[in-house]
C-alpha cells in the first residue's frame, strides 16, 4: 500500500492515544510515520519521527494538513526549529477552523438531517447521515493530507483560501436552521407519542425556563445536568408524597 | 432478549463509545444513530428513533473540544432503548433519564481513559525519544484497546442499570407524562442554548429564530409521522 494511502487511513484513527501529556502528538507521529520513509535521507529520519511525536492539537479531521506539511517540510530538508515553530503555529488555527466549520457547522446540519428526516421518513435517514458523515470525513481527510503535502512550509495559504473557510458563514447559517427545526420538530413531535395527553405548551414553557437556567449557569450546568436534577427530584418527590 | 440481539447491543453501545474520540468521529456515537441502531436491533426502530432523538437535542449543546470534559452519549442510549423497547414508548423518559445518567459516567470515564493513556506513554517515552515507531503504533492502537473496553464497559453498565430499574419504572409510570415534559424540554433548552451560543447576535441568530418557529409548526402535525415511516 502506498505510504499516502497508510497514512490516510491512521489519519482516521489519529486520536486513539491521545493524552494530556501531548495531546494528539503521537496519532501524528504515527501518521507520518509511514511518510518520512519516502524521500527522507536515513539520517533524518529518526530525529523527524521524534519532532512528530512531540505536543500537538488541532481538530482530527484536519490534523492531515500538519501532518502532510510536517512530512514535506522534513523531504525538503528545512531546518528542525522551524518544522518545530510550523507545528507550533499550525494547531491553534485548525483546531479553530475545524471547531468552527466541523462541530459546529457540518455536524449539527447532519444532526439535523436525521432528526427531521428520522422523524419524518423513518430509519434510513440517520443511517443516511452516517454515511454522508463518512463521505465528508474521507474527503475531508484526504484533501488536507494532499494539500499539506503538496505545500509544505507554505501550507498557511492553503488555510486562508480554502473552501472550508469559505464556507464556514454559510455552513453556520445552515447549521443554527438546521439546529432550530429539529430541536423543536423533535420537541414537539416527541411529546405527541409519549405523553399524547400533555400539552405542547408545557414542553415550551419548560424548554424556556430551562434556556435561561442553562445560559445562566454556562458549563456548571448544562442541560443533561439540569434533566438529572430536575428528574430526580420529581421521582423522588412522588416516592415521599403520594397522592 | 436474545444472545444475539446482546450482542448487537454490545456492539453498538461499544462502536458509539470508540467513534467518540478514538475513531473517525462519523456521527456513530451521536445518539439519533445510536438509538436508531439499537431499535433496529431490538425489533424496534420506532422507539429507537425517538428515544435517540431526545437524547440528541442534549448532544446538540456539547462541543466536543479537545481537553474537555463532555458527556459520552452513545453507550446509555443502547440502554435507553432497551428499557423503553420494554416499557413502551409512554415511558420513554425514564430511560432518557437513565441515559443522560451513563454518559454523565461516561464522561468521568473519559477522563480516566485519557490518564490510563498517559501512563502507557510515560512508560512508552524511552523509546519513542530514541525514535521507535513501533511505540507510537503500540500507543495508537492500545489507546484505542482501551477505549474499545471503556465503551463495552459502559455499554453493559447501562444495560445492567436498565434491567435493574424497569420494576421501578412500572410502578411509577403514573409519572411519565411529568418526566415527559422534564426530559423533552430540557433537551429543548440544551439543544437552543448550544446553538445560541454558537449563533451569536448575527445572522445566525435570525436563522435559528426562524427555524425553531418553523420546526415547532412541522413537529405539531404528528399525525402524519406513523402513516410516513418516522416516530
Amino acid at each position: 500500500m502506498r505510504a499516502v494511502t497508510v497514512s490516510l487511513f491512521r489519519l482516521l484513527g489519529v486520536q486513539s492515544g491521545w493524552t494530556y501529556e501531548r495531546m494528539g502528538g503521537i496519532g501524528v507521529a504515527f501518521a507520518v510515520a509511514p511518510l518520512l520513509e519516502e524521500g527522507v535521507p536515513a539520517e533524518r529520519r529518526v530525529g523527524a519521527f521524534i519532532r512528530s511525536a512531540e505536543f500537538f492539537n488541532s481538530h482530527p479531521w484536519l490534523t492531515g494538513l500538519a501532518v502532510g506539511a510536517e512530512a514535506r517540510a522534513e523531504r525538503d530538508g528545512v531546518p528542525a526549529e522551524q518544522i518545530q515553530r510550523l507545528r507550533a503555529a499550525l494547531g491553534g488555527p485548525l483546531g479553530a477552523l475545524g471547531d468552527r466549520v466541523i462541530w459546529a457547522g457540518l455536524i449539527p446540519v447532519l444532526s439535523g438531517i436525521a432528526l427531521v428526516g428520522g422523524g419524518l421518513w423513518g430509519w434510513a435517514m440517520p443511517v443516511l447521515a452516517v454515511v454522508l458523515a463518512c463521505a465528508l470525513r474521507w474527503e475531508v481527510t484526504r484533501w488536507s493530507l494532499t494539500r499539506g503535502l503538496e505545500t509544505g512550509m507554505r501550507v498557511a495559504t492553503v488555510l486562508k483560501n480554502c473552501t472550508l473557510s469559505r464556507i464556514s458563514t454559510s455552513v453556520g447559517l445552515t447549521a443554527a436552521a438546521a439546529t432550530g427545526l429539529a430541536a423543536t420538530f423533535v420537541a414537539r413531535g416527541a411529546l405527541a407519542r409519549v405523553a399524547p395527553g400533555v400539552t405542547p405548551w408545557m414542553v415550551l414553557a419548560t424548554g424556556a425556563v430551562g434556556l435561561l437556567v442553562v445560559l445562566k449557569a454556562g458549563a456548571r450546568l448544562p442541560a443533561y445536568r439540569l434533566a438529572l436534577v430536575a428528574g430526580g427530584l420529581a421521582l423522588f418527590l412522588s416516592q415521599v408524597v403520594r397522592p | 432478549m436474545s444472545a444475539l440481539q446482546a450482542v448487537g447491543l454490545l456492539a453498538v453501545g461499544t462502536a458509539a463509545g470508540l467513534d467518540l474520540v478514538s475513531g473517525p468521529q462519523v456521527l456513530l456515537a451521536r445518539p439519533i444513530v445510536v438509538g436508531t441502531l439499537a431499535g433496529l436491533v431490538l425489533g424496534d426502530a420506532t422507539s429507537g428513533l425517538l428515544v435517540g432523538g431526545i437524547l440528541e437535542l442534549y448532544a446538540l449543546e456539547v462541543l466536543p473540544v479537545g481537553a474537555a470534559r463532555y458527556p459520552d452519549h452513545g453507550p446509555g442510549t443502547v440502554g435507553a432503548v432497551w428499557l423503553t423497547v420494554q416499557t413502551g414508548t409512554s415511558a420513554a423518559a425514564f430511560g432518557v433519564l437513565l441515559a443522560l445518567l451513563i454518559a454523565e459516567i461516561g464522561g468521568h470515564s473519559l477522563i480516566a481513559l485519557r490518564r490510563w493513556n498517559g501512563r502507557a506513554l510515560a512508560r512508552a517515552s524511552g523509546a519513542l525519544d530514541r525514535g521507535d515507531v513501533r511505540a507510537a503504533a503500540a500507543l495508537q492502537k492500545g489507546g484505542a484497546f482501551r477505549d474499545m473496553v471503556r465503551s463495552a464497559l459502559l455499554t453493559s453498565l447501562a444495560l445492567a442499570a436498565a434491567a435493574a430499574v424497569l420494576p421501578l419504572v412500572l410502578r411509577v409510570e403514573r409519572l411519565s407524562g411529568l418526566l415527559a415534559v422534564v426530559v423533552i424540554g430540557a433537551g429543548l433548552a440544551g439543544a437552543v442554548a448550544g446553538a445560541i451560543r454558537t449563533a451569536g447576535r448575527s445572522q445566525r441568530a435570525v436563522a435559528l429564530s426562524a427555524a425553531l418557529v418553523a420546526g415547532w409548526i412541522v413537529g405539531g402535525i404528528a399525525g402524519i409521522f406513523p402513516r410516513w415511516g418516522g416516530w
